[in-house]
């Protein structure tokens, strides 16, 4: 087998000097296309950000001062449709799917590496079709496009169809080669059970991707027909139907959440053991609370309906589905605060937005539960309420587990390490302006403010400015983090293959990792969260030491094992 | 562990200590109840917050004391482990069983007070509630079944349809953003939209209920010996007067939105009968503007609410055009500029729509003496729409009068008198 060097050196003189465009643009290598999706998706967080600031601008006040309803009907449907569809799902699918998921199973690239640049090359076309449509008449119905309302729109509406078709068209085309990926290509020695939780994370997030998408892909092509052909699905005068869109689009919509906040715990549980220096705490039954997440999500989606007018029985069904799938989503949670007793914690920057994730998103956990009753939810449904608990799953969740990740991974993409003392600011911050900004929403949404107003009623005047400022504290942490991101991209201390001391197979490669990732296909011998036990193999295969790892025995060490800094 | 079950109690009396003050706490001056469900509801919401309270503090408790007292310390070496702890078959099964119990138990809670909103009770009051862009409109079928006045006859087959409600009488009669309830009343709310989706929510009844085109939903209150005023408030996003629909909201300093107003049992016994004669009174009216379309103006019975349009020798923008869209245009074009077209004077007409602001159509709607050029009266016409939609949209539409009045604005010059 070849060297690490030797093989470089193979595959540069493969292509001719390539052109910058070719190798970072048009690349097939899966860890460029990762990094564009990241960047590509960041750039619409940073445009749907600054549409959620100048909205909360407007709010500031009563009366719609700064800018007219129709602007901001626009601001908020393009800001929701932008942070779904072409920020969380690109980010955490196509962004740390892309990068992370081929390294950690000891993989050179994904199955089929020209269809995963043909998703990308789908992406920012999407983005685009989203962003032309300012010059037109920006879609004004919400990111949720109810009909009839969003029948009434202008040509943006149309093009709003088209984007969020091309996004799902992008997102099934990686769905497909992550599955093929992650069950074909795994490293010897990686059986399921040995894999990095973000990888199962990853698998779940596919599955439902595969199977959801369609729903959604079928929901905007009929509603493009109706807009452009008069086609009669949401007419109920033609003897269509309204209702029939909110099945659509929630049959995807609601796993969709999964979509967006599995790869997050996915990343919450590679942080914590390694900051904990010890074992992920009931590592089956993470595991496998992803897959049952999966499998419940497609069968609760019309808890988003309950006031919809959907038959009563089924109220009655959804609501007992719904409160089933919080019990995986705390599994998760007391299995990563347990993790955390008996360890030897370093409280660094991607610790820090871990920890912070299971603060914030506990509470979206909860107040989610307290929507799924569905008498609570006639009162707390299409409210600030609403908002407030939206903001702490996709928020207080993804975008937390998606910093967590910027940090823990920024040197293995680039490199270079983050000035570790302006993360914790970036942090702090973060934490901070966010439940400034979103937990006294849930008190103006239960007193009586609706969702998707650009004027209201004066006696919510003074919260309403209250979470203005807090909305720009929340900002300023996403600055210091562009800003940390910038130095240390040019000028930061270079990073050495493994920071953070941690144990899954990316760490054993070089930071940035080479072209096709491991100069020897690594042979796995061990659990990836022992940190008691050897690393994996990379020496030949016969002299591989005898299997280390074998599938973690839960009762083996449990709680009554021997330690040096315990309670009792 | 001993300390971890220290902990772990401290955790349940300081959650029984704040669930004693939840459950205790009169939060009227926030919250106010106005029906028998919203104290149902408030009830329900309590237990959970007292329940979310002890989750909270389980969570967070054992993060933070977790997070300092197993922090590294700084006499720890660079290759110092914790405790190689993978898992707790026992503990894991615990948590997993436990809040699932929990859930049960929250949906059979819920399932009760569920049922409960759903029961039909005797004597309900049965309003009408219609969603339209951008407002409610209420009506009293039992006492005034259409501006005609006829009586209400309780019928399953009426119930089910929309369109029977929506065709009675056609236009605006009912009464406009002001509902009028007495206390201590089941009240069933039959509600239909005209246009597209809206939503029923008057916050102090604590429920809501889509307004669904091609559908009659339901919604229940009892209210309470409160008589008071309330906002009504639309949840579901309609459009660009969305917000105007958001109760109690100033717009331009005038007070807009729905109300609720709760009246003792006597105000509501002499509201009704005056509402109701007043029905009378219109359908006496109605009757004889019949008469006189009988005998010779025709048009009229077709023609809608409001304006009915009058074709003068000589039309006055001022006079004849400019109330034509305060009438029934301003809920988009006036207190809100929807396409870019404002039609709040003589000059922003005049300047017309605007494309990049959703409109088909960009630059003047109206070609001075060729009506027939002009998009402004494509649009009420119904005519080469371009893209657009007839306006007012989802109607009801101008009156043909109503449309000859524009017609012959536009053909004598389209001018400013």
């Amino acid at each position: 087998m070849a060297t690490l060097a030797e093989r470089i050196q193979f595959q540069e003189a493969d292509v001719q000097s390539p052109s910058w465009f070719r190798t970072h643009i048009l690349s097939t290598d899966h860890k460029v296309i990762g990094i564009n999706y990241m960047w590509t998706a960041f750039f619409f967080f940073i445009f749907a950000g600054l549409l959620a600031e100048l909205m909360r601008v407007n709010l500031a006040q009563p009366g719609s001062k700064f800018i007219s309803p129709t602007t901001y009907n626009e601001y908020y449907t393009v800001h929701g449709t932008a942070m779904v569809f072409l920020f969380a799902v690109p980010m955490v699918v196509g962004g740390f799917g892309n990068y992370l998921m081929p390294l950690m199973i000891g993989a050179g690239d994904v199955a089929f590496p020209k269809l995963n640049l043909a998703s990308y090359l789908l992406f920012p076309p999407s983005g685009f079709l989203l962003l032309i449509s300012f010059l037109y008449g920006a879609p004004q119905a919400g990111w949720t496009s109810y009909p009839p309302i969003s029948l009434q729109g202008g040509f943006g509406q149309s093009l709003w169809c088209l984007a969020v078709g091309v996004a799902g068209v992008s997102s099934t085309l990686t769905a497909i080669n992550f599955l093929v990926t992650m069950i074909n290509m795994r490293a010897p020695g990686m059986s399921f059970n040995r894999m990095p939780l973000f990888v199962w994370a990853t698998l779940a997030t596919s599955a439902l991707v595969l199977v959801a998408t369609p729903a959604l892909a079928g929901g905007v092509g009929v509603q493009f027909m109706q807009r452009t052909f008069g086609a009669p699905f949401f007419d109920p005068s033609k003897g269509g139907n309204v209702i029939l869109w909110q099945h659509m689009f929630w049959f995807y919509s609601h796993p969709a959440v999964y979509i967006m906040i599995l790869p997050a715990f996915g990343i919450i549980s590679e942080v914590i053991p390694v900051f904990a220096r010890k074992p992920i705490f009931g590592y089956k039954a993470i595991a496998y609370s992803s897959v049952g997440i999966a499998a419940i999500a497609f069968l609760v989606w019309a808890h988003h309906m309950f006031t919809s007018g959907i038959e009563p029985w089924l109220q009655v069904y959804f609501m007992m589905a719904t409160m089933i799938i919080a019990v995986p989503t705390g599994i998760k949670i007391f299995s990563w605060v347990a993790t955390l007793y008996g360890g030897n914690i370093r409280l660094d920057t991607p610790m820090l937005f871990a920890l912070g994730f299971i603060s914030t998103f506990t509470i979206g956990g909860i107040t989610g539960v307290m929507l799924a009753s569905v008498p609570a939810d006639l009162h707390e449904h299409a409210t600030y309420f609403l908002v407030a608990h939206l903001h702490y799953v996709l928020f207080g969740g993804t975008v937390m587990g998606i910093f967590a990740g910027f940090h823990m991974w920024w040197p293995k993409i680039t490199g270079r390490m983050l000035n570790e003392q302006l993360g914790k600011w970036t942090f702090w911050t973060m934490y901070i302006g966010f439940n400034w900004t979103f937990m006294p929403m849930h008190l103006v949404g239960l007193m009586g403010m609706p969702r998707r107003v650009a004027n209201y009623d004066p006696k919510f005047a003074s919260l309403n400015m209250f979470i203005t400022v807090g909305a720009f504290v929340l900002a300023i942490s996403v600055w210091l983090f562009m800003i940390n991101a910038a130095v240390s991209y040019w000028r930061g201390p270079k990073a050495p293959a493994n920071p953070w001391g941690a144990r899954t197979l990316e760490w054993t490669t070089t930071s940035p990792p080479p072209h096709g990732n491991y100069a020897r296909t690594p042979i796995v011998t061990f659990n990836p969260y022992d940190f008691s036990k050897p690393a994996a193999w990379f020496g030949p295969p016969d002299q591989a030491p005898a299997d280390q790892g074998g599938e973690p025995t839960p009762d083996a060490v449990h709680l009554q094992g021997s330690g040096s800094r315990r309670a009792t | 562990m001993n300390r971890i079950a220290g902990i772990f109690v401290g955790i349940c009396l300081v959650s029984i200590v704040l669930g004693y003050i939840i459950a205790g706490n009169n939060v009227n001056a926030w919250f106010t109840e106005a029906s028998h469900q919203a104290v149902e509801v408030d009830f329900l919401f309590k237990f959970m917050l007292i329940a979310s309270v002890f989750v909270f503090l389980i969570v967070h408790v054992f993060l933070i004391y977790f997070a300092t007292h197993y922090r590294k310390r700084k006499t720890d070496a660079i290759t110092t482990i914790g405790e190689p702890i993978h898992g707790n078959t026992r503990l894991e099964i615990v948590w997993a069983i436990l809040p699932a119990i929990f859930l049960v138990f929250l949906t059979g809670l819920s399932f009760g007070v569920w049922s409960d909103m759903h029961t039909a009770r005797p004597n309900e009051l049965v309003v009408q509630v219609i969603g339209y862009q951008y407002g409610f409109e209420f009506r009293y079928p039992q006492y005034f079944l259409s501006k005609a006045g006829s009586q209400y006859v309780p019928s399953t087959q009426t119930d089910r349809q929309p369109n029977n409600i929506l065709a009675d009488d056609k236009g605006k009669w009912g009464d406009q953003n002001q509902l009028y309830l007495p206390v201590n009343r089941t009240v069933r709310f039959d509600e239909v939209s005209r246009d597209v989706i809206h939503s029923f929510w008057v916050p102090e009844f604590r429920e809501k209920q889509d307004i669904v085109p091609g559908y009659i939903t339901h919604l229940r209150a009892t209210t309470l010996n409160r008589p008071g005023i309330y906002p009504v408030v639309c949840t579901e996003f309609c459009g660009v007067g969305h917000s105007v629909m958001g109760g109690n909201v100033e717009v331009g300093g005038v007070k807009q939105g729905g109300y609720l107003h709760i009246l003792s049992q006597a105000d509501w016994e002499k509201w009704i009968q005056k509402r109701t004669a007043q029905a009378r009174q219109d359908a006496a009216t109605l009757a004889s503007q019949a008469q006189g379309a009988t005998t010779g103006n025709g048009s009229l019975t077709k023609a809608n609410t409001g304006n009915t349009g009058v074709v003068r020798a000589e039309v006055s923008y001022k006079r004849d055009i400019q109330t034509l869209w305060a009438n029934r245009c301003a809920a988009c074009h006036i207190q809100a500029q929807m396409g870019g077209l404002n039609l709040s004077s003589y000059e922003a007409l005049m300047k017309g729509g605007n494309s990049a602001a959703g409109g088909p159509v960009n630059g003047s709607v109206v070609v001075p003496a060729n009506h027939e050029m002009s998009y402004l009266w494509d649009v009420i016409k119904g005519v080469n729409l371009m893209g657009g939609q007839r306006m007012p949209l989802g109607g009801p539409y101008l009156s043909e009068n109503e449309i000859a009045v524009v017609a012959k604005w536009i053909d004598t010059g389209a001018k400013n008198n």
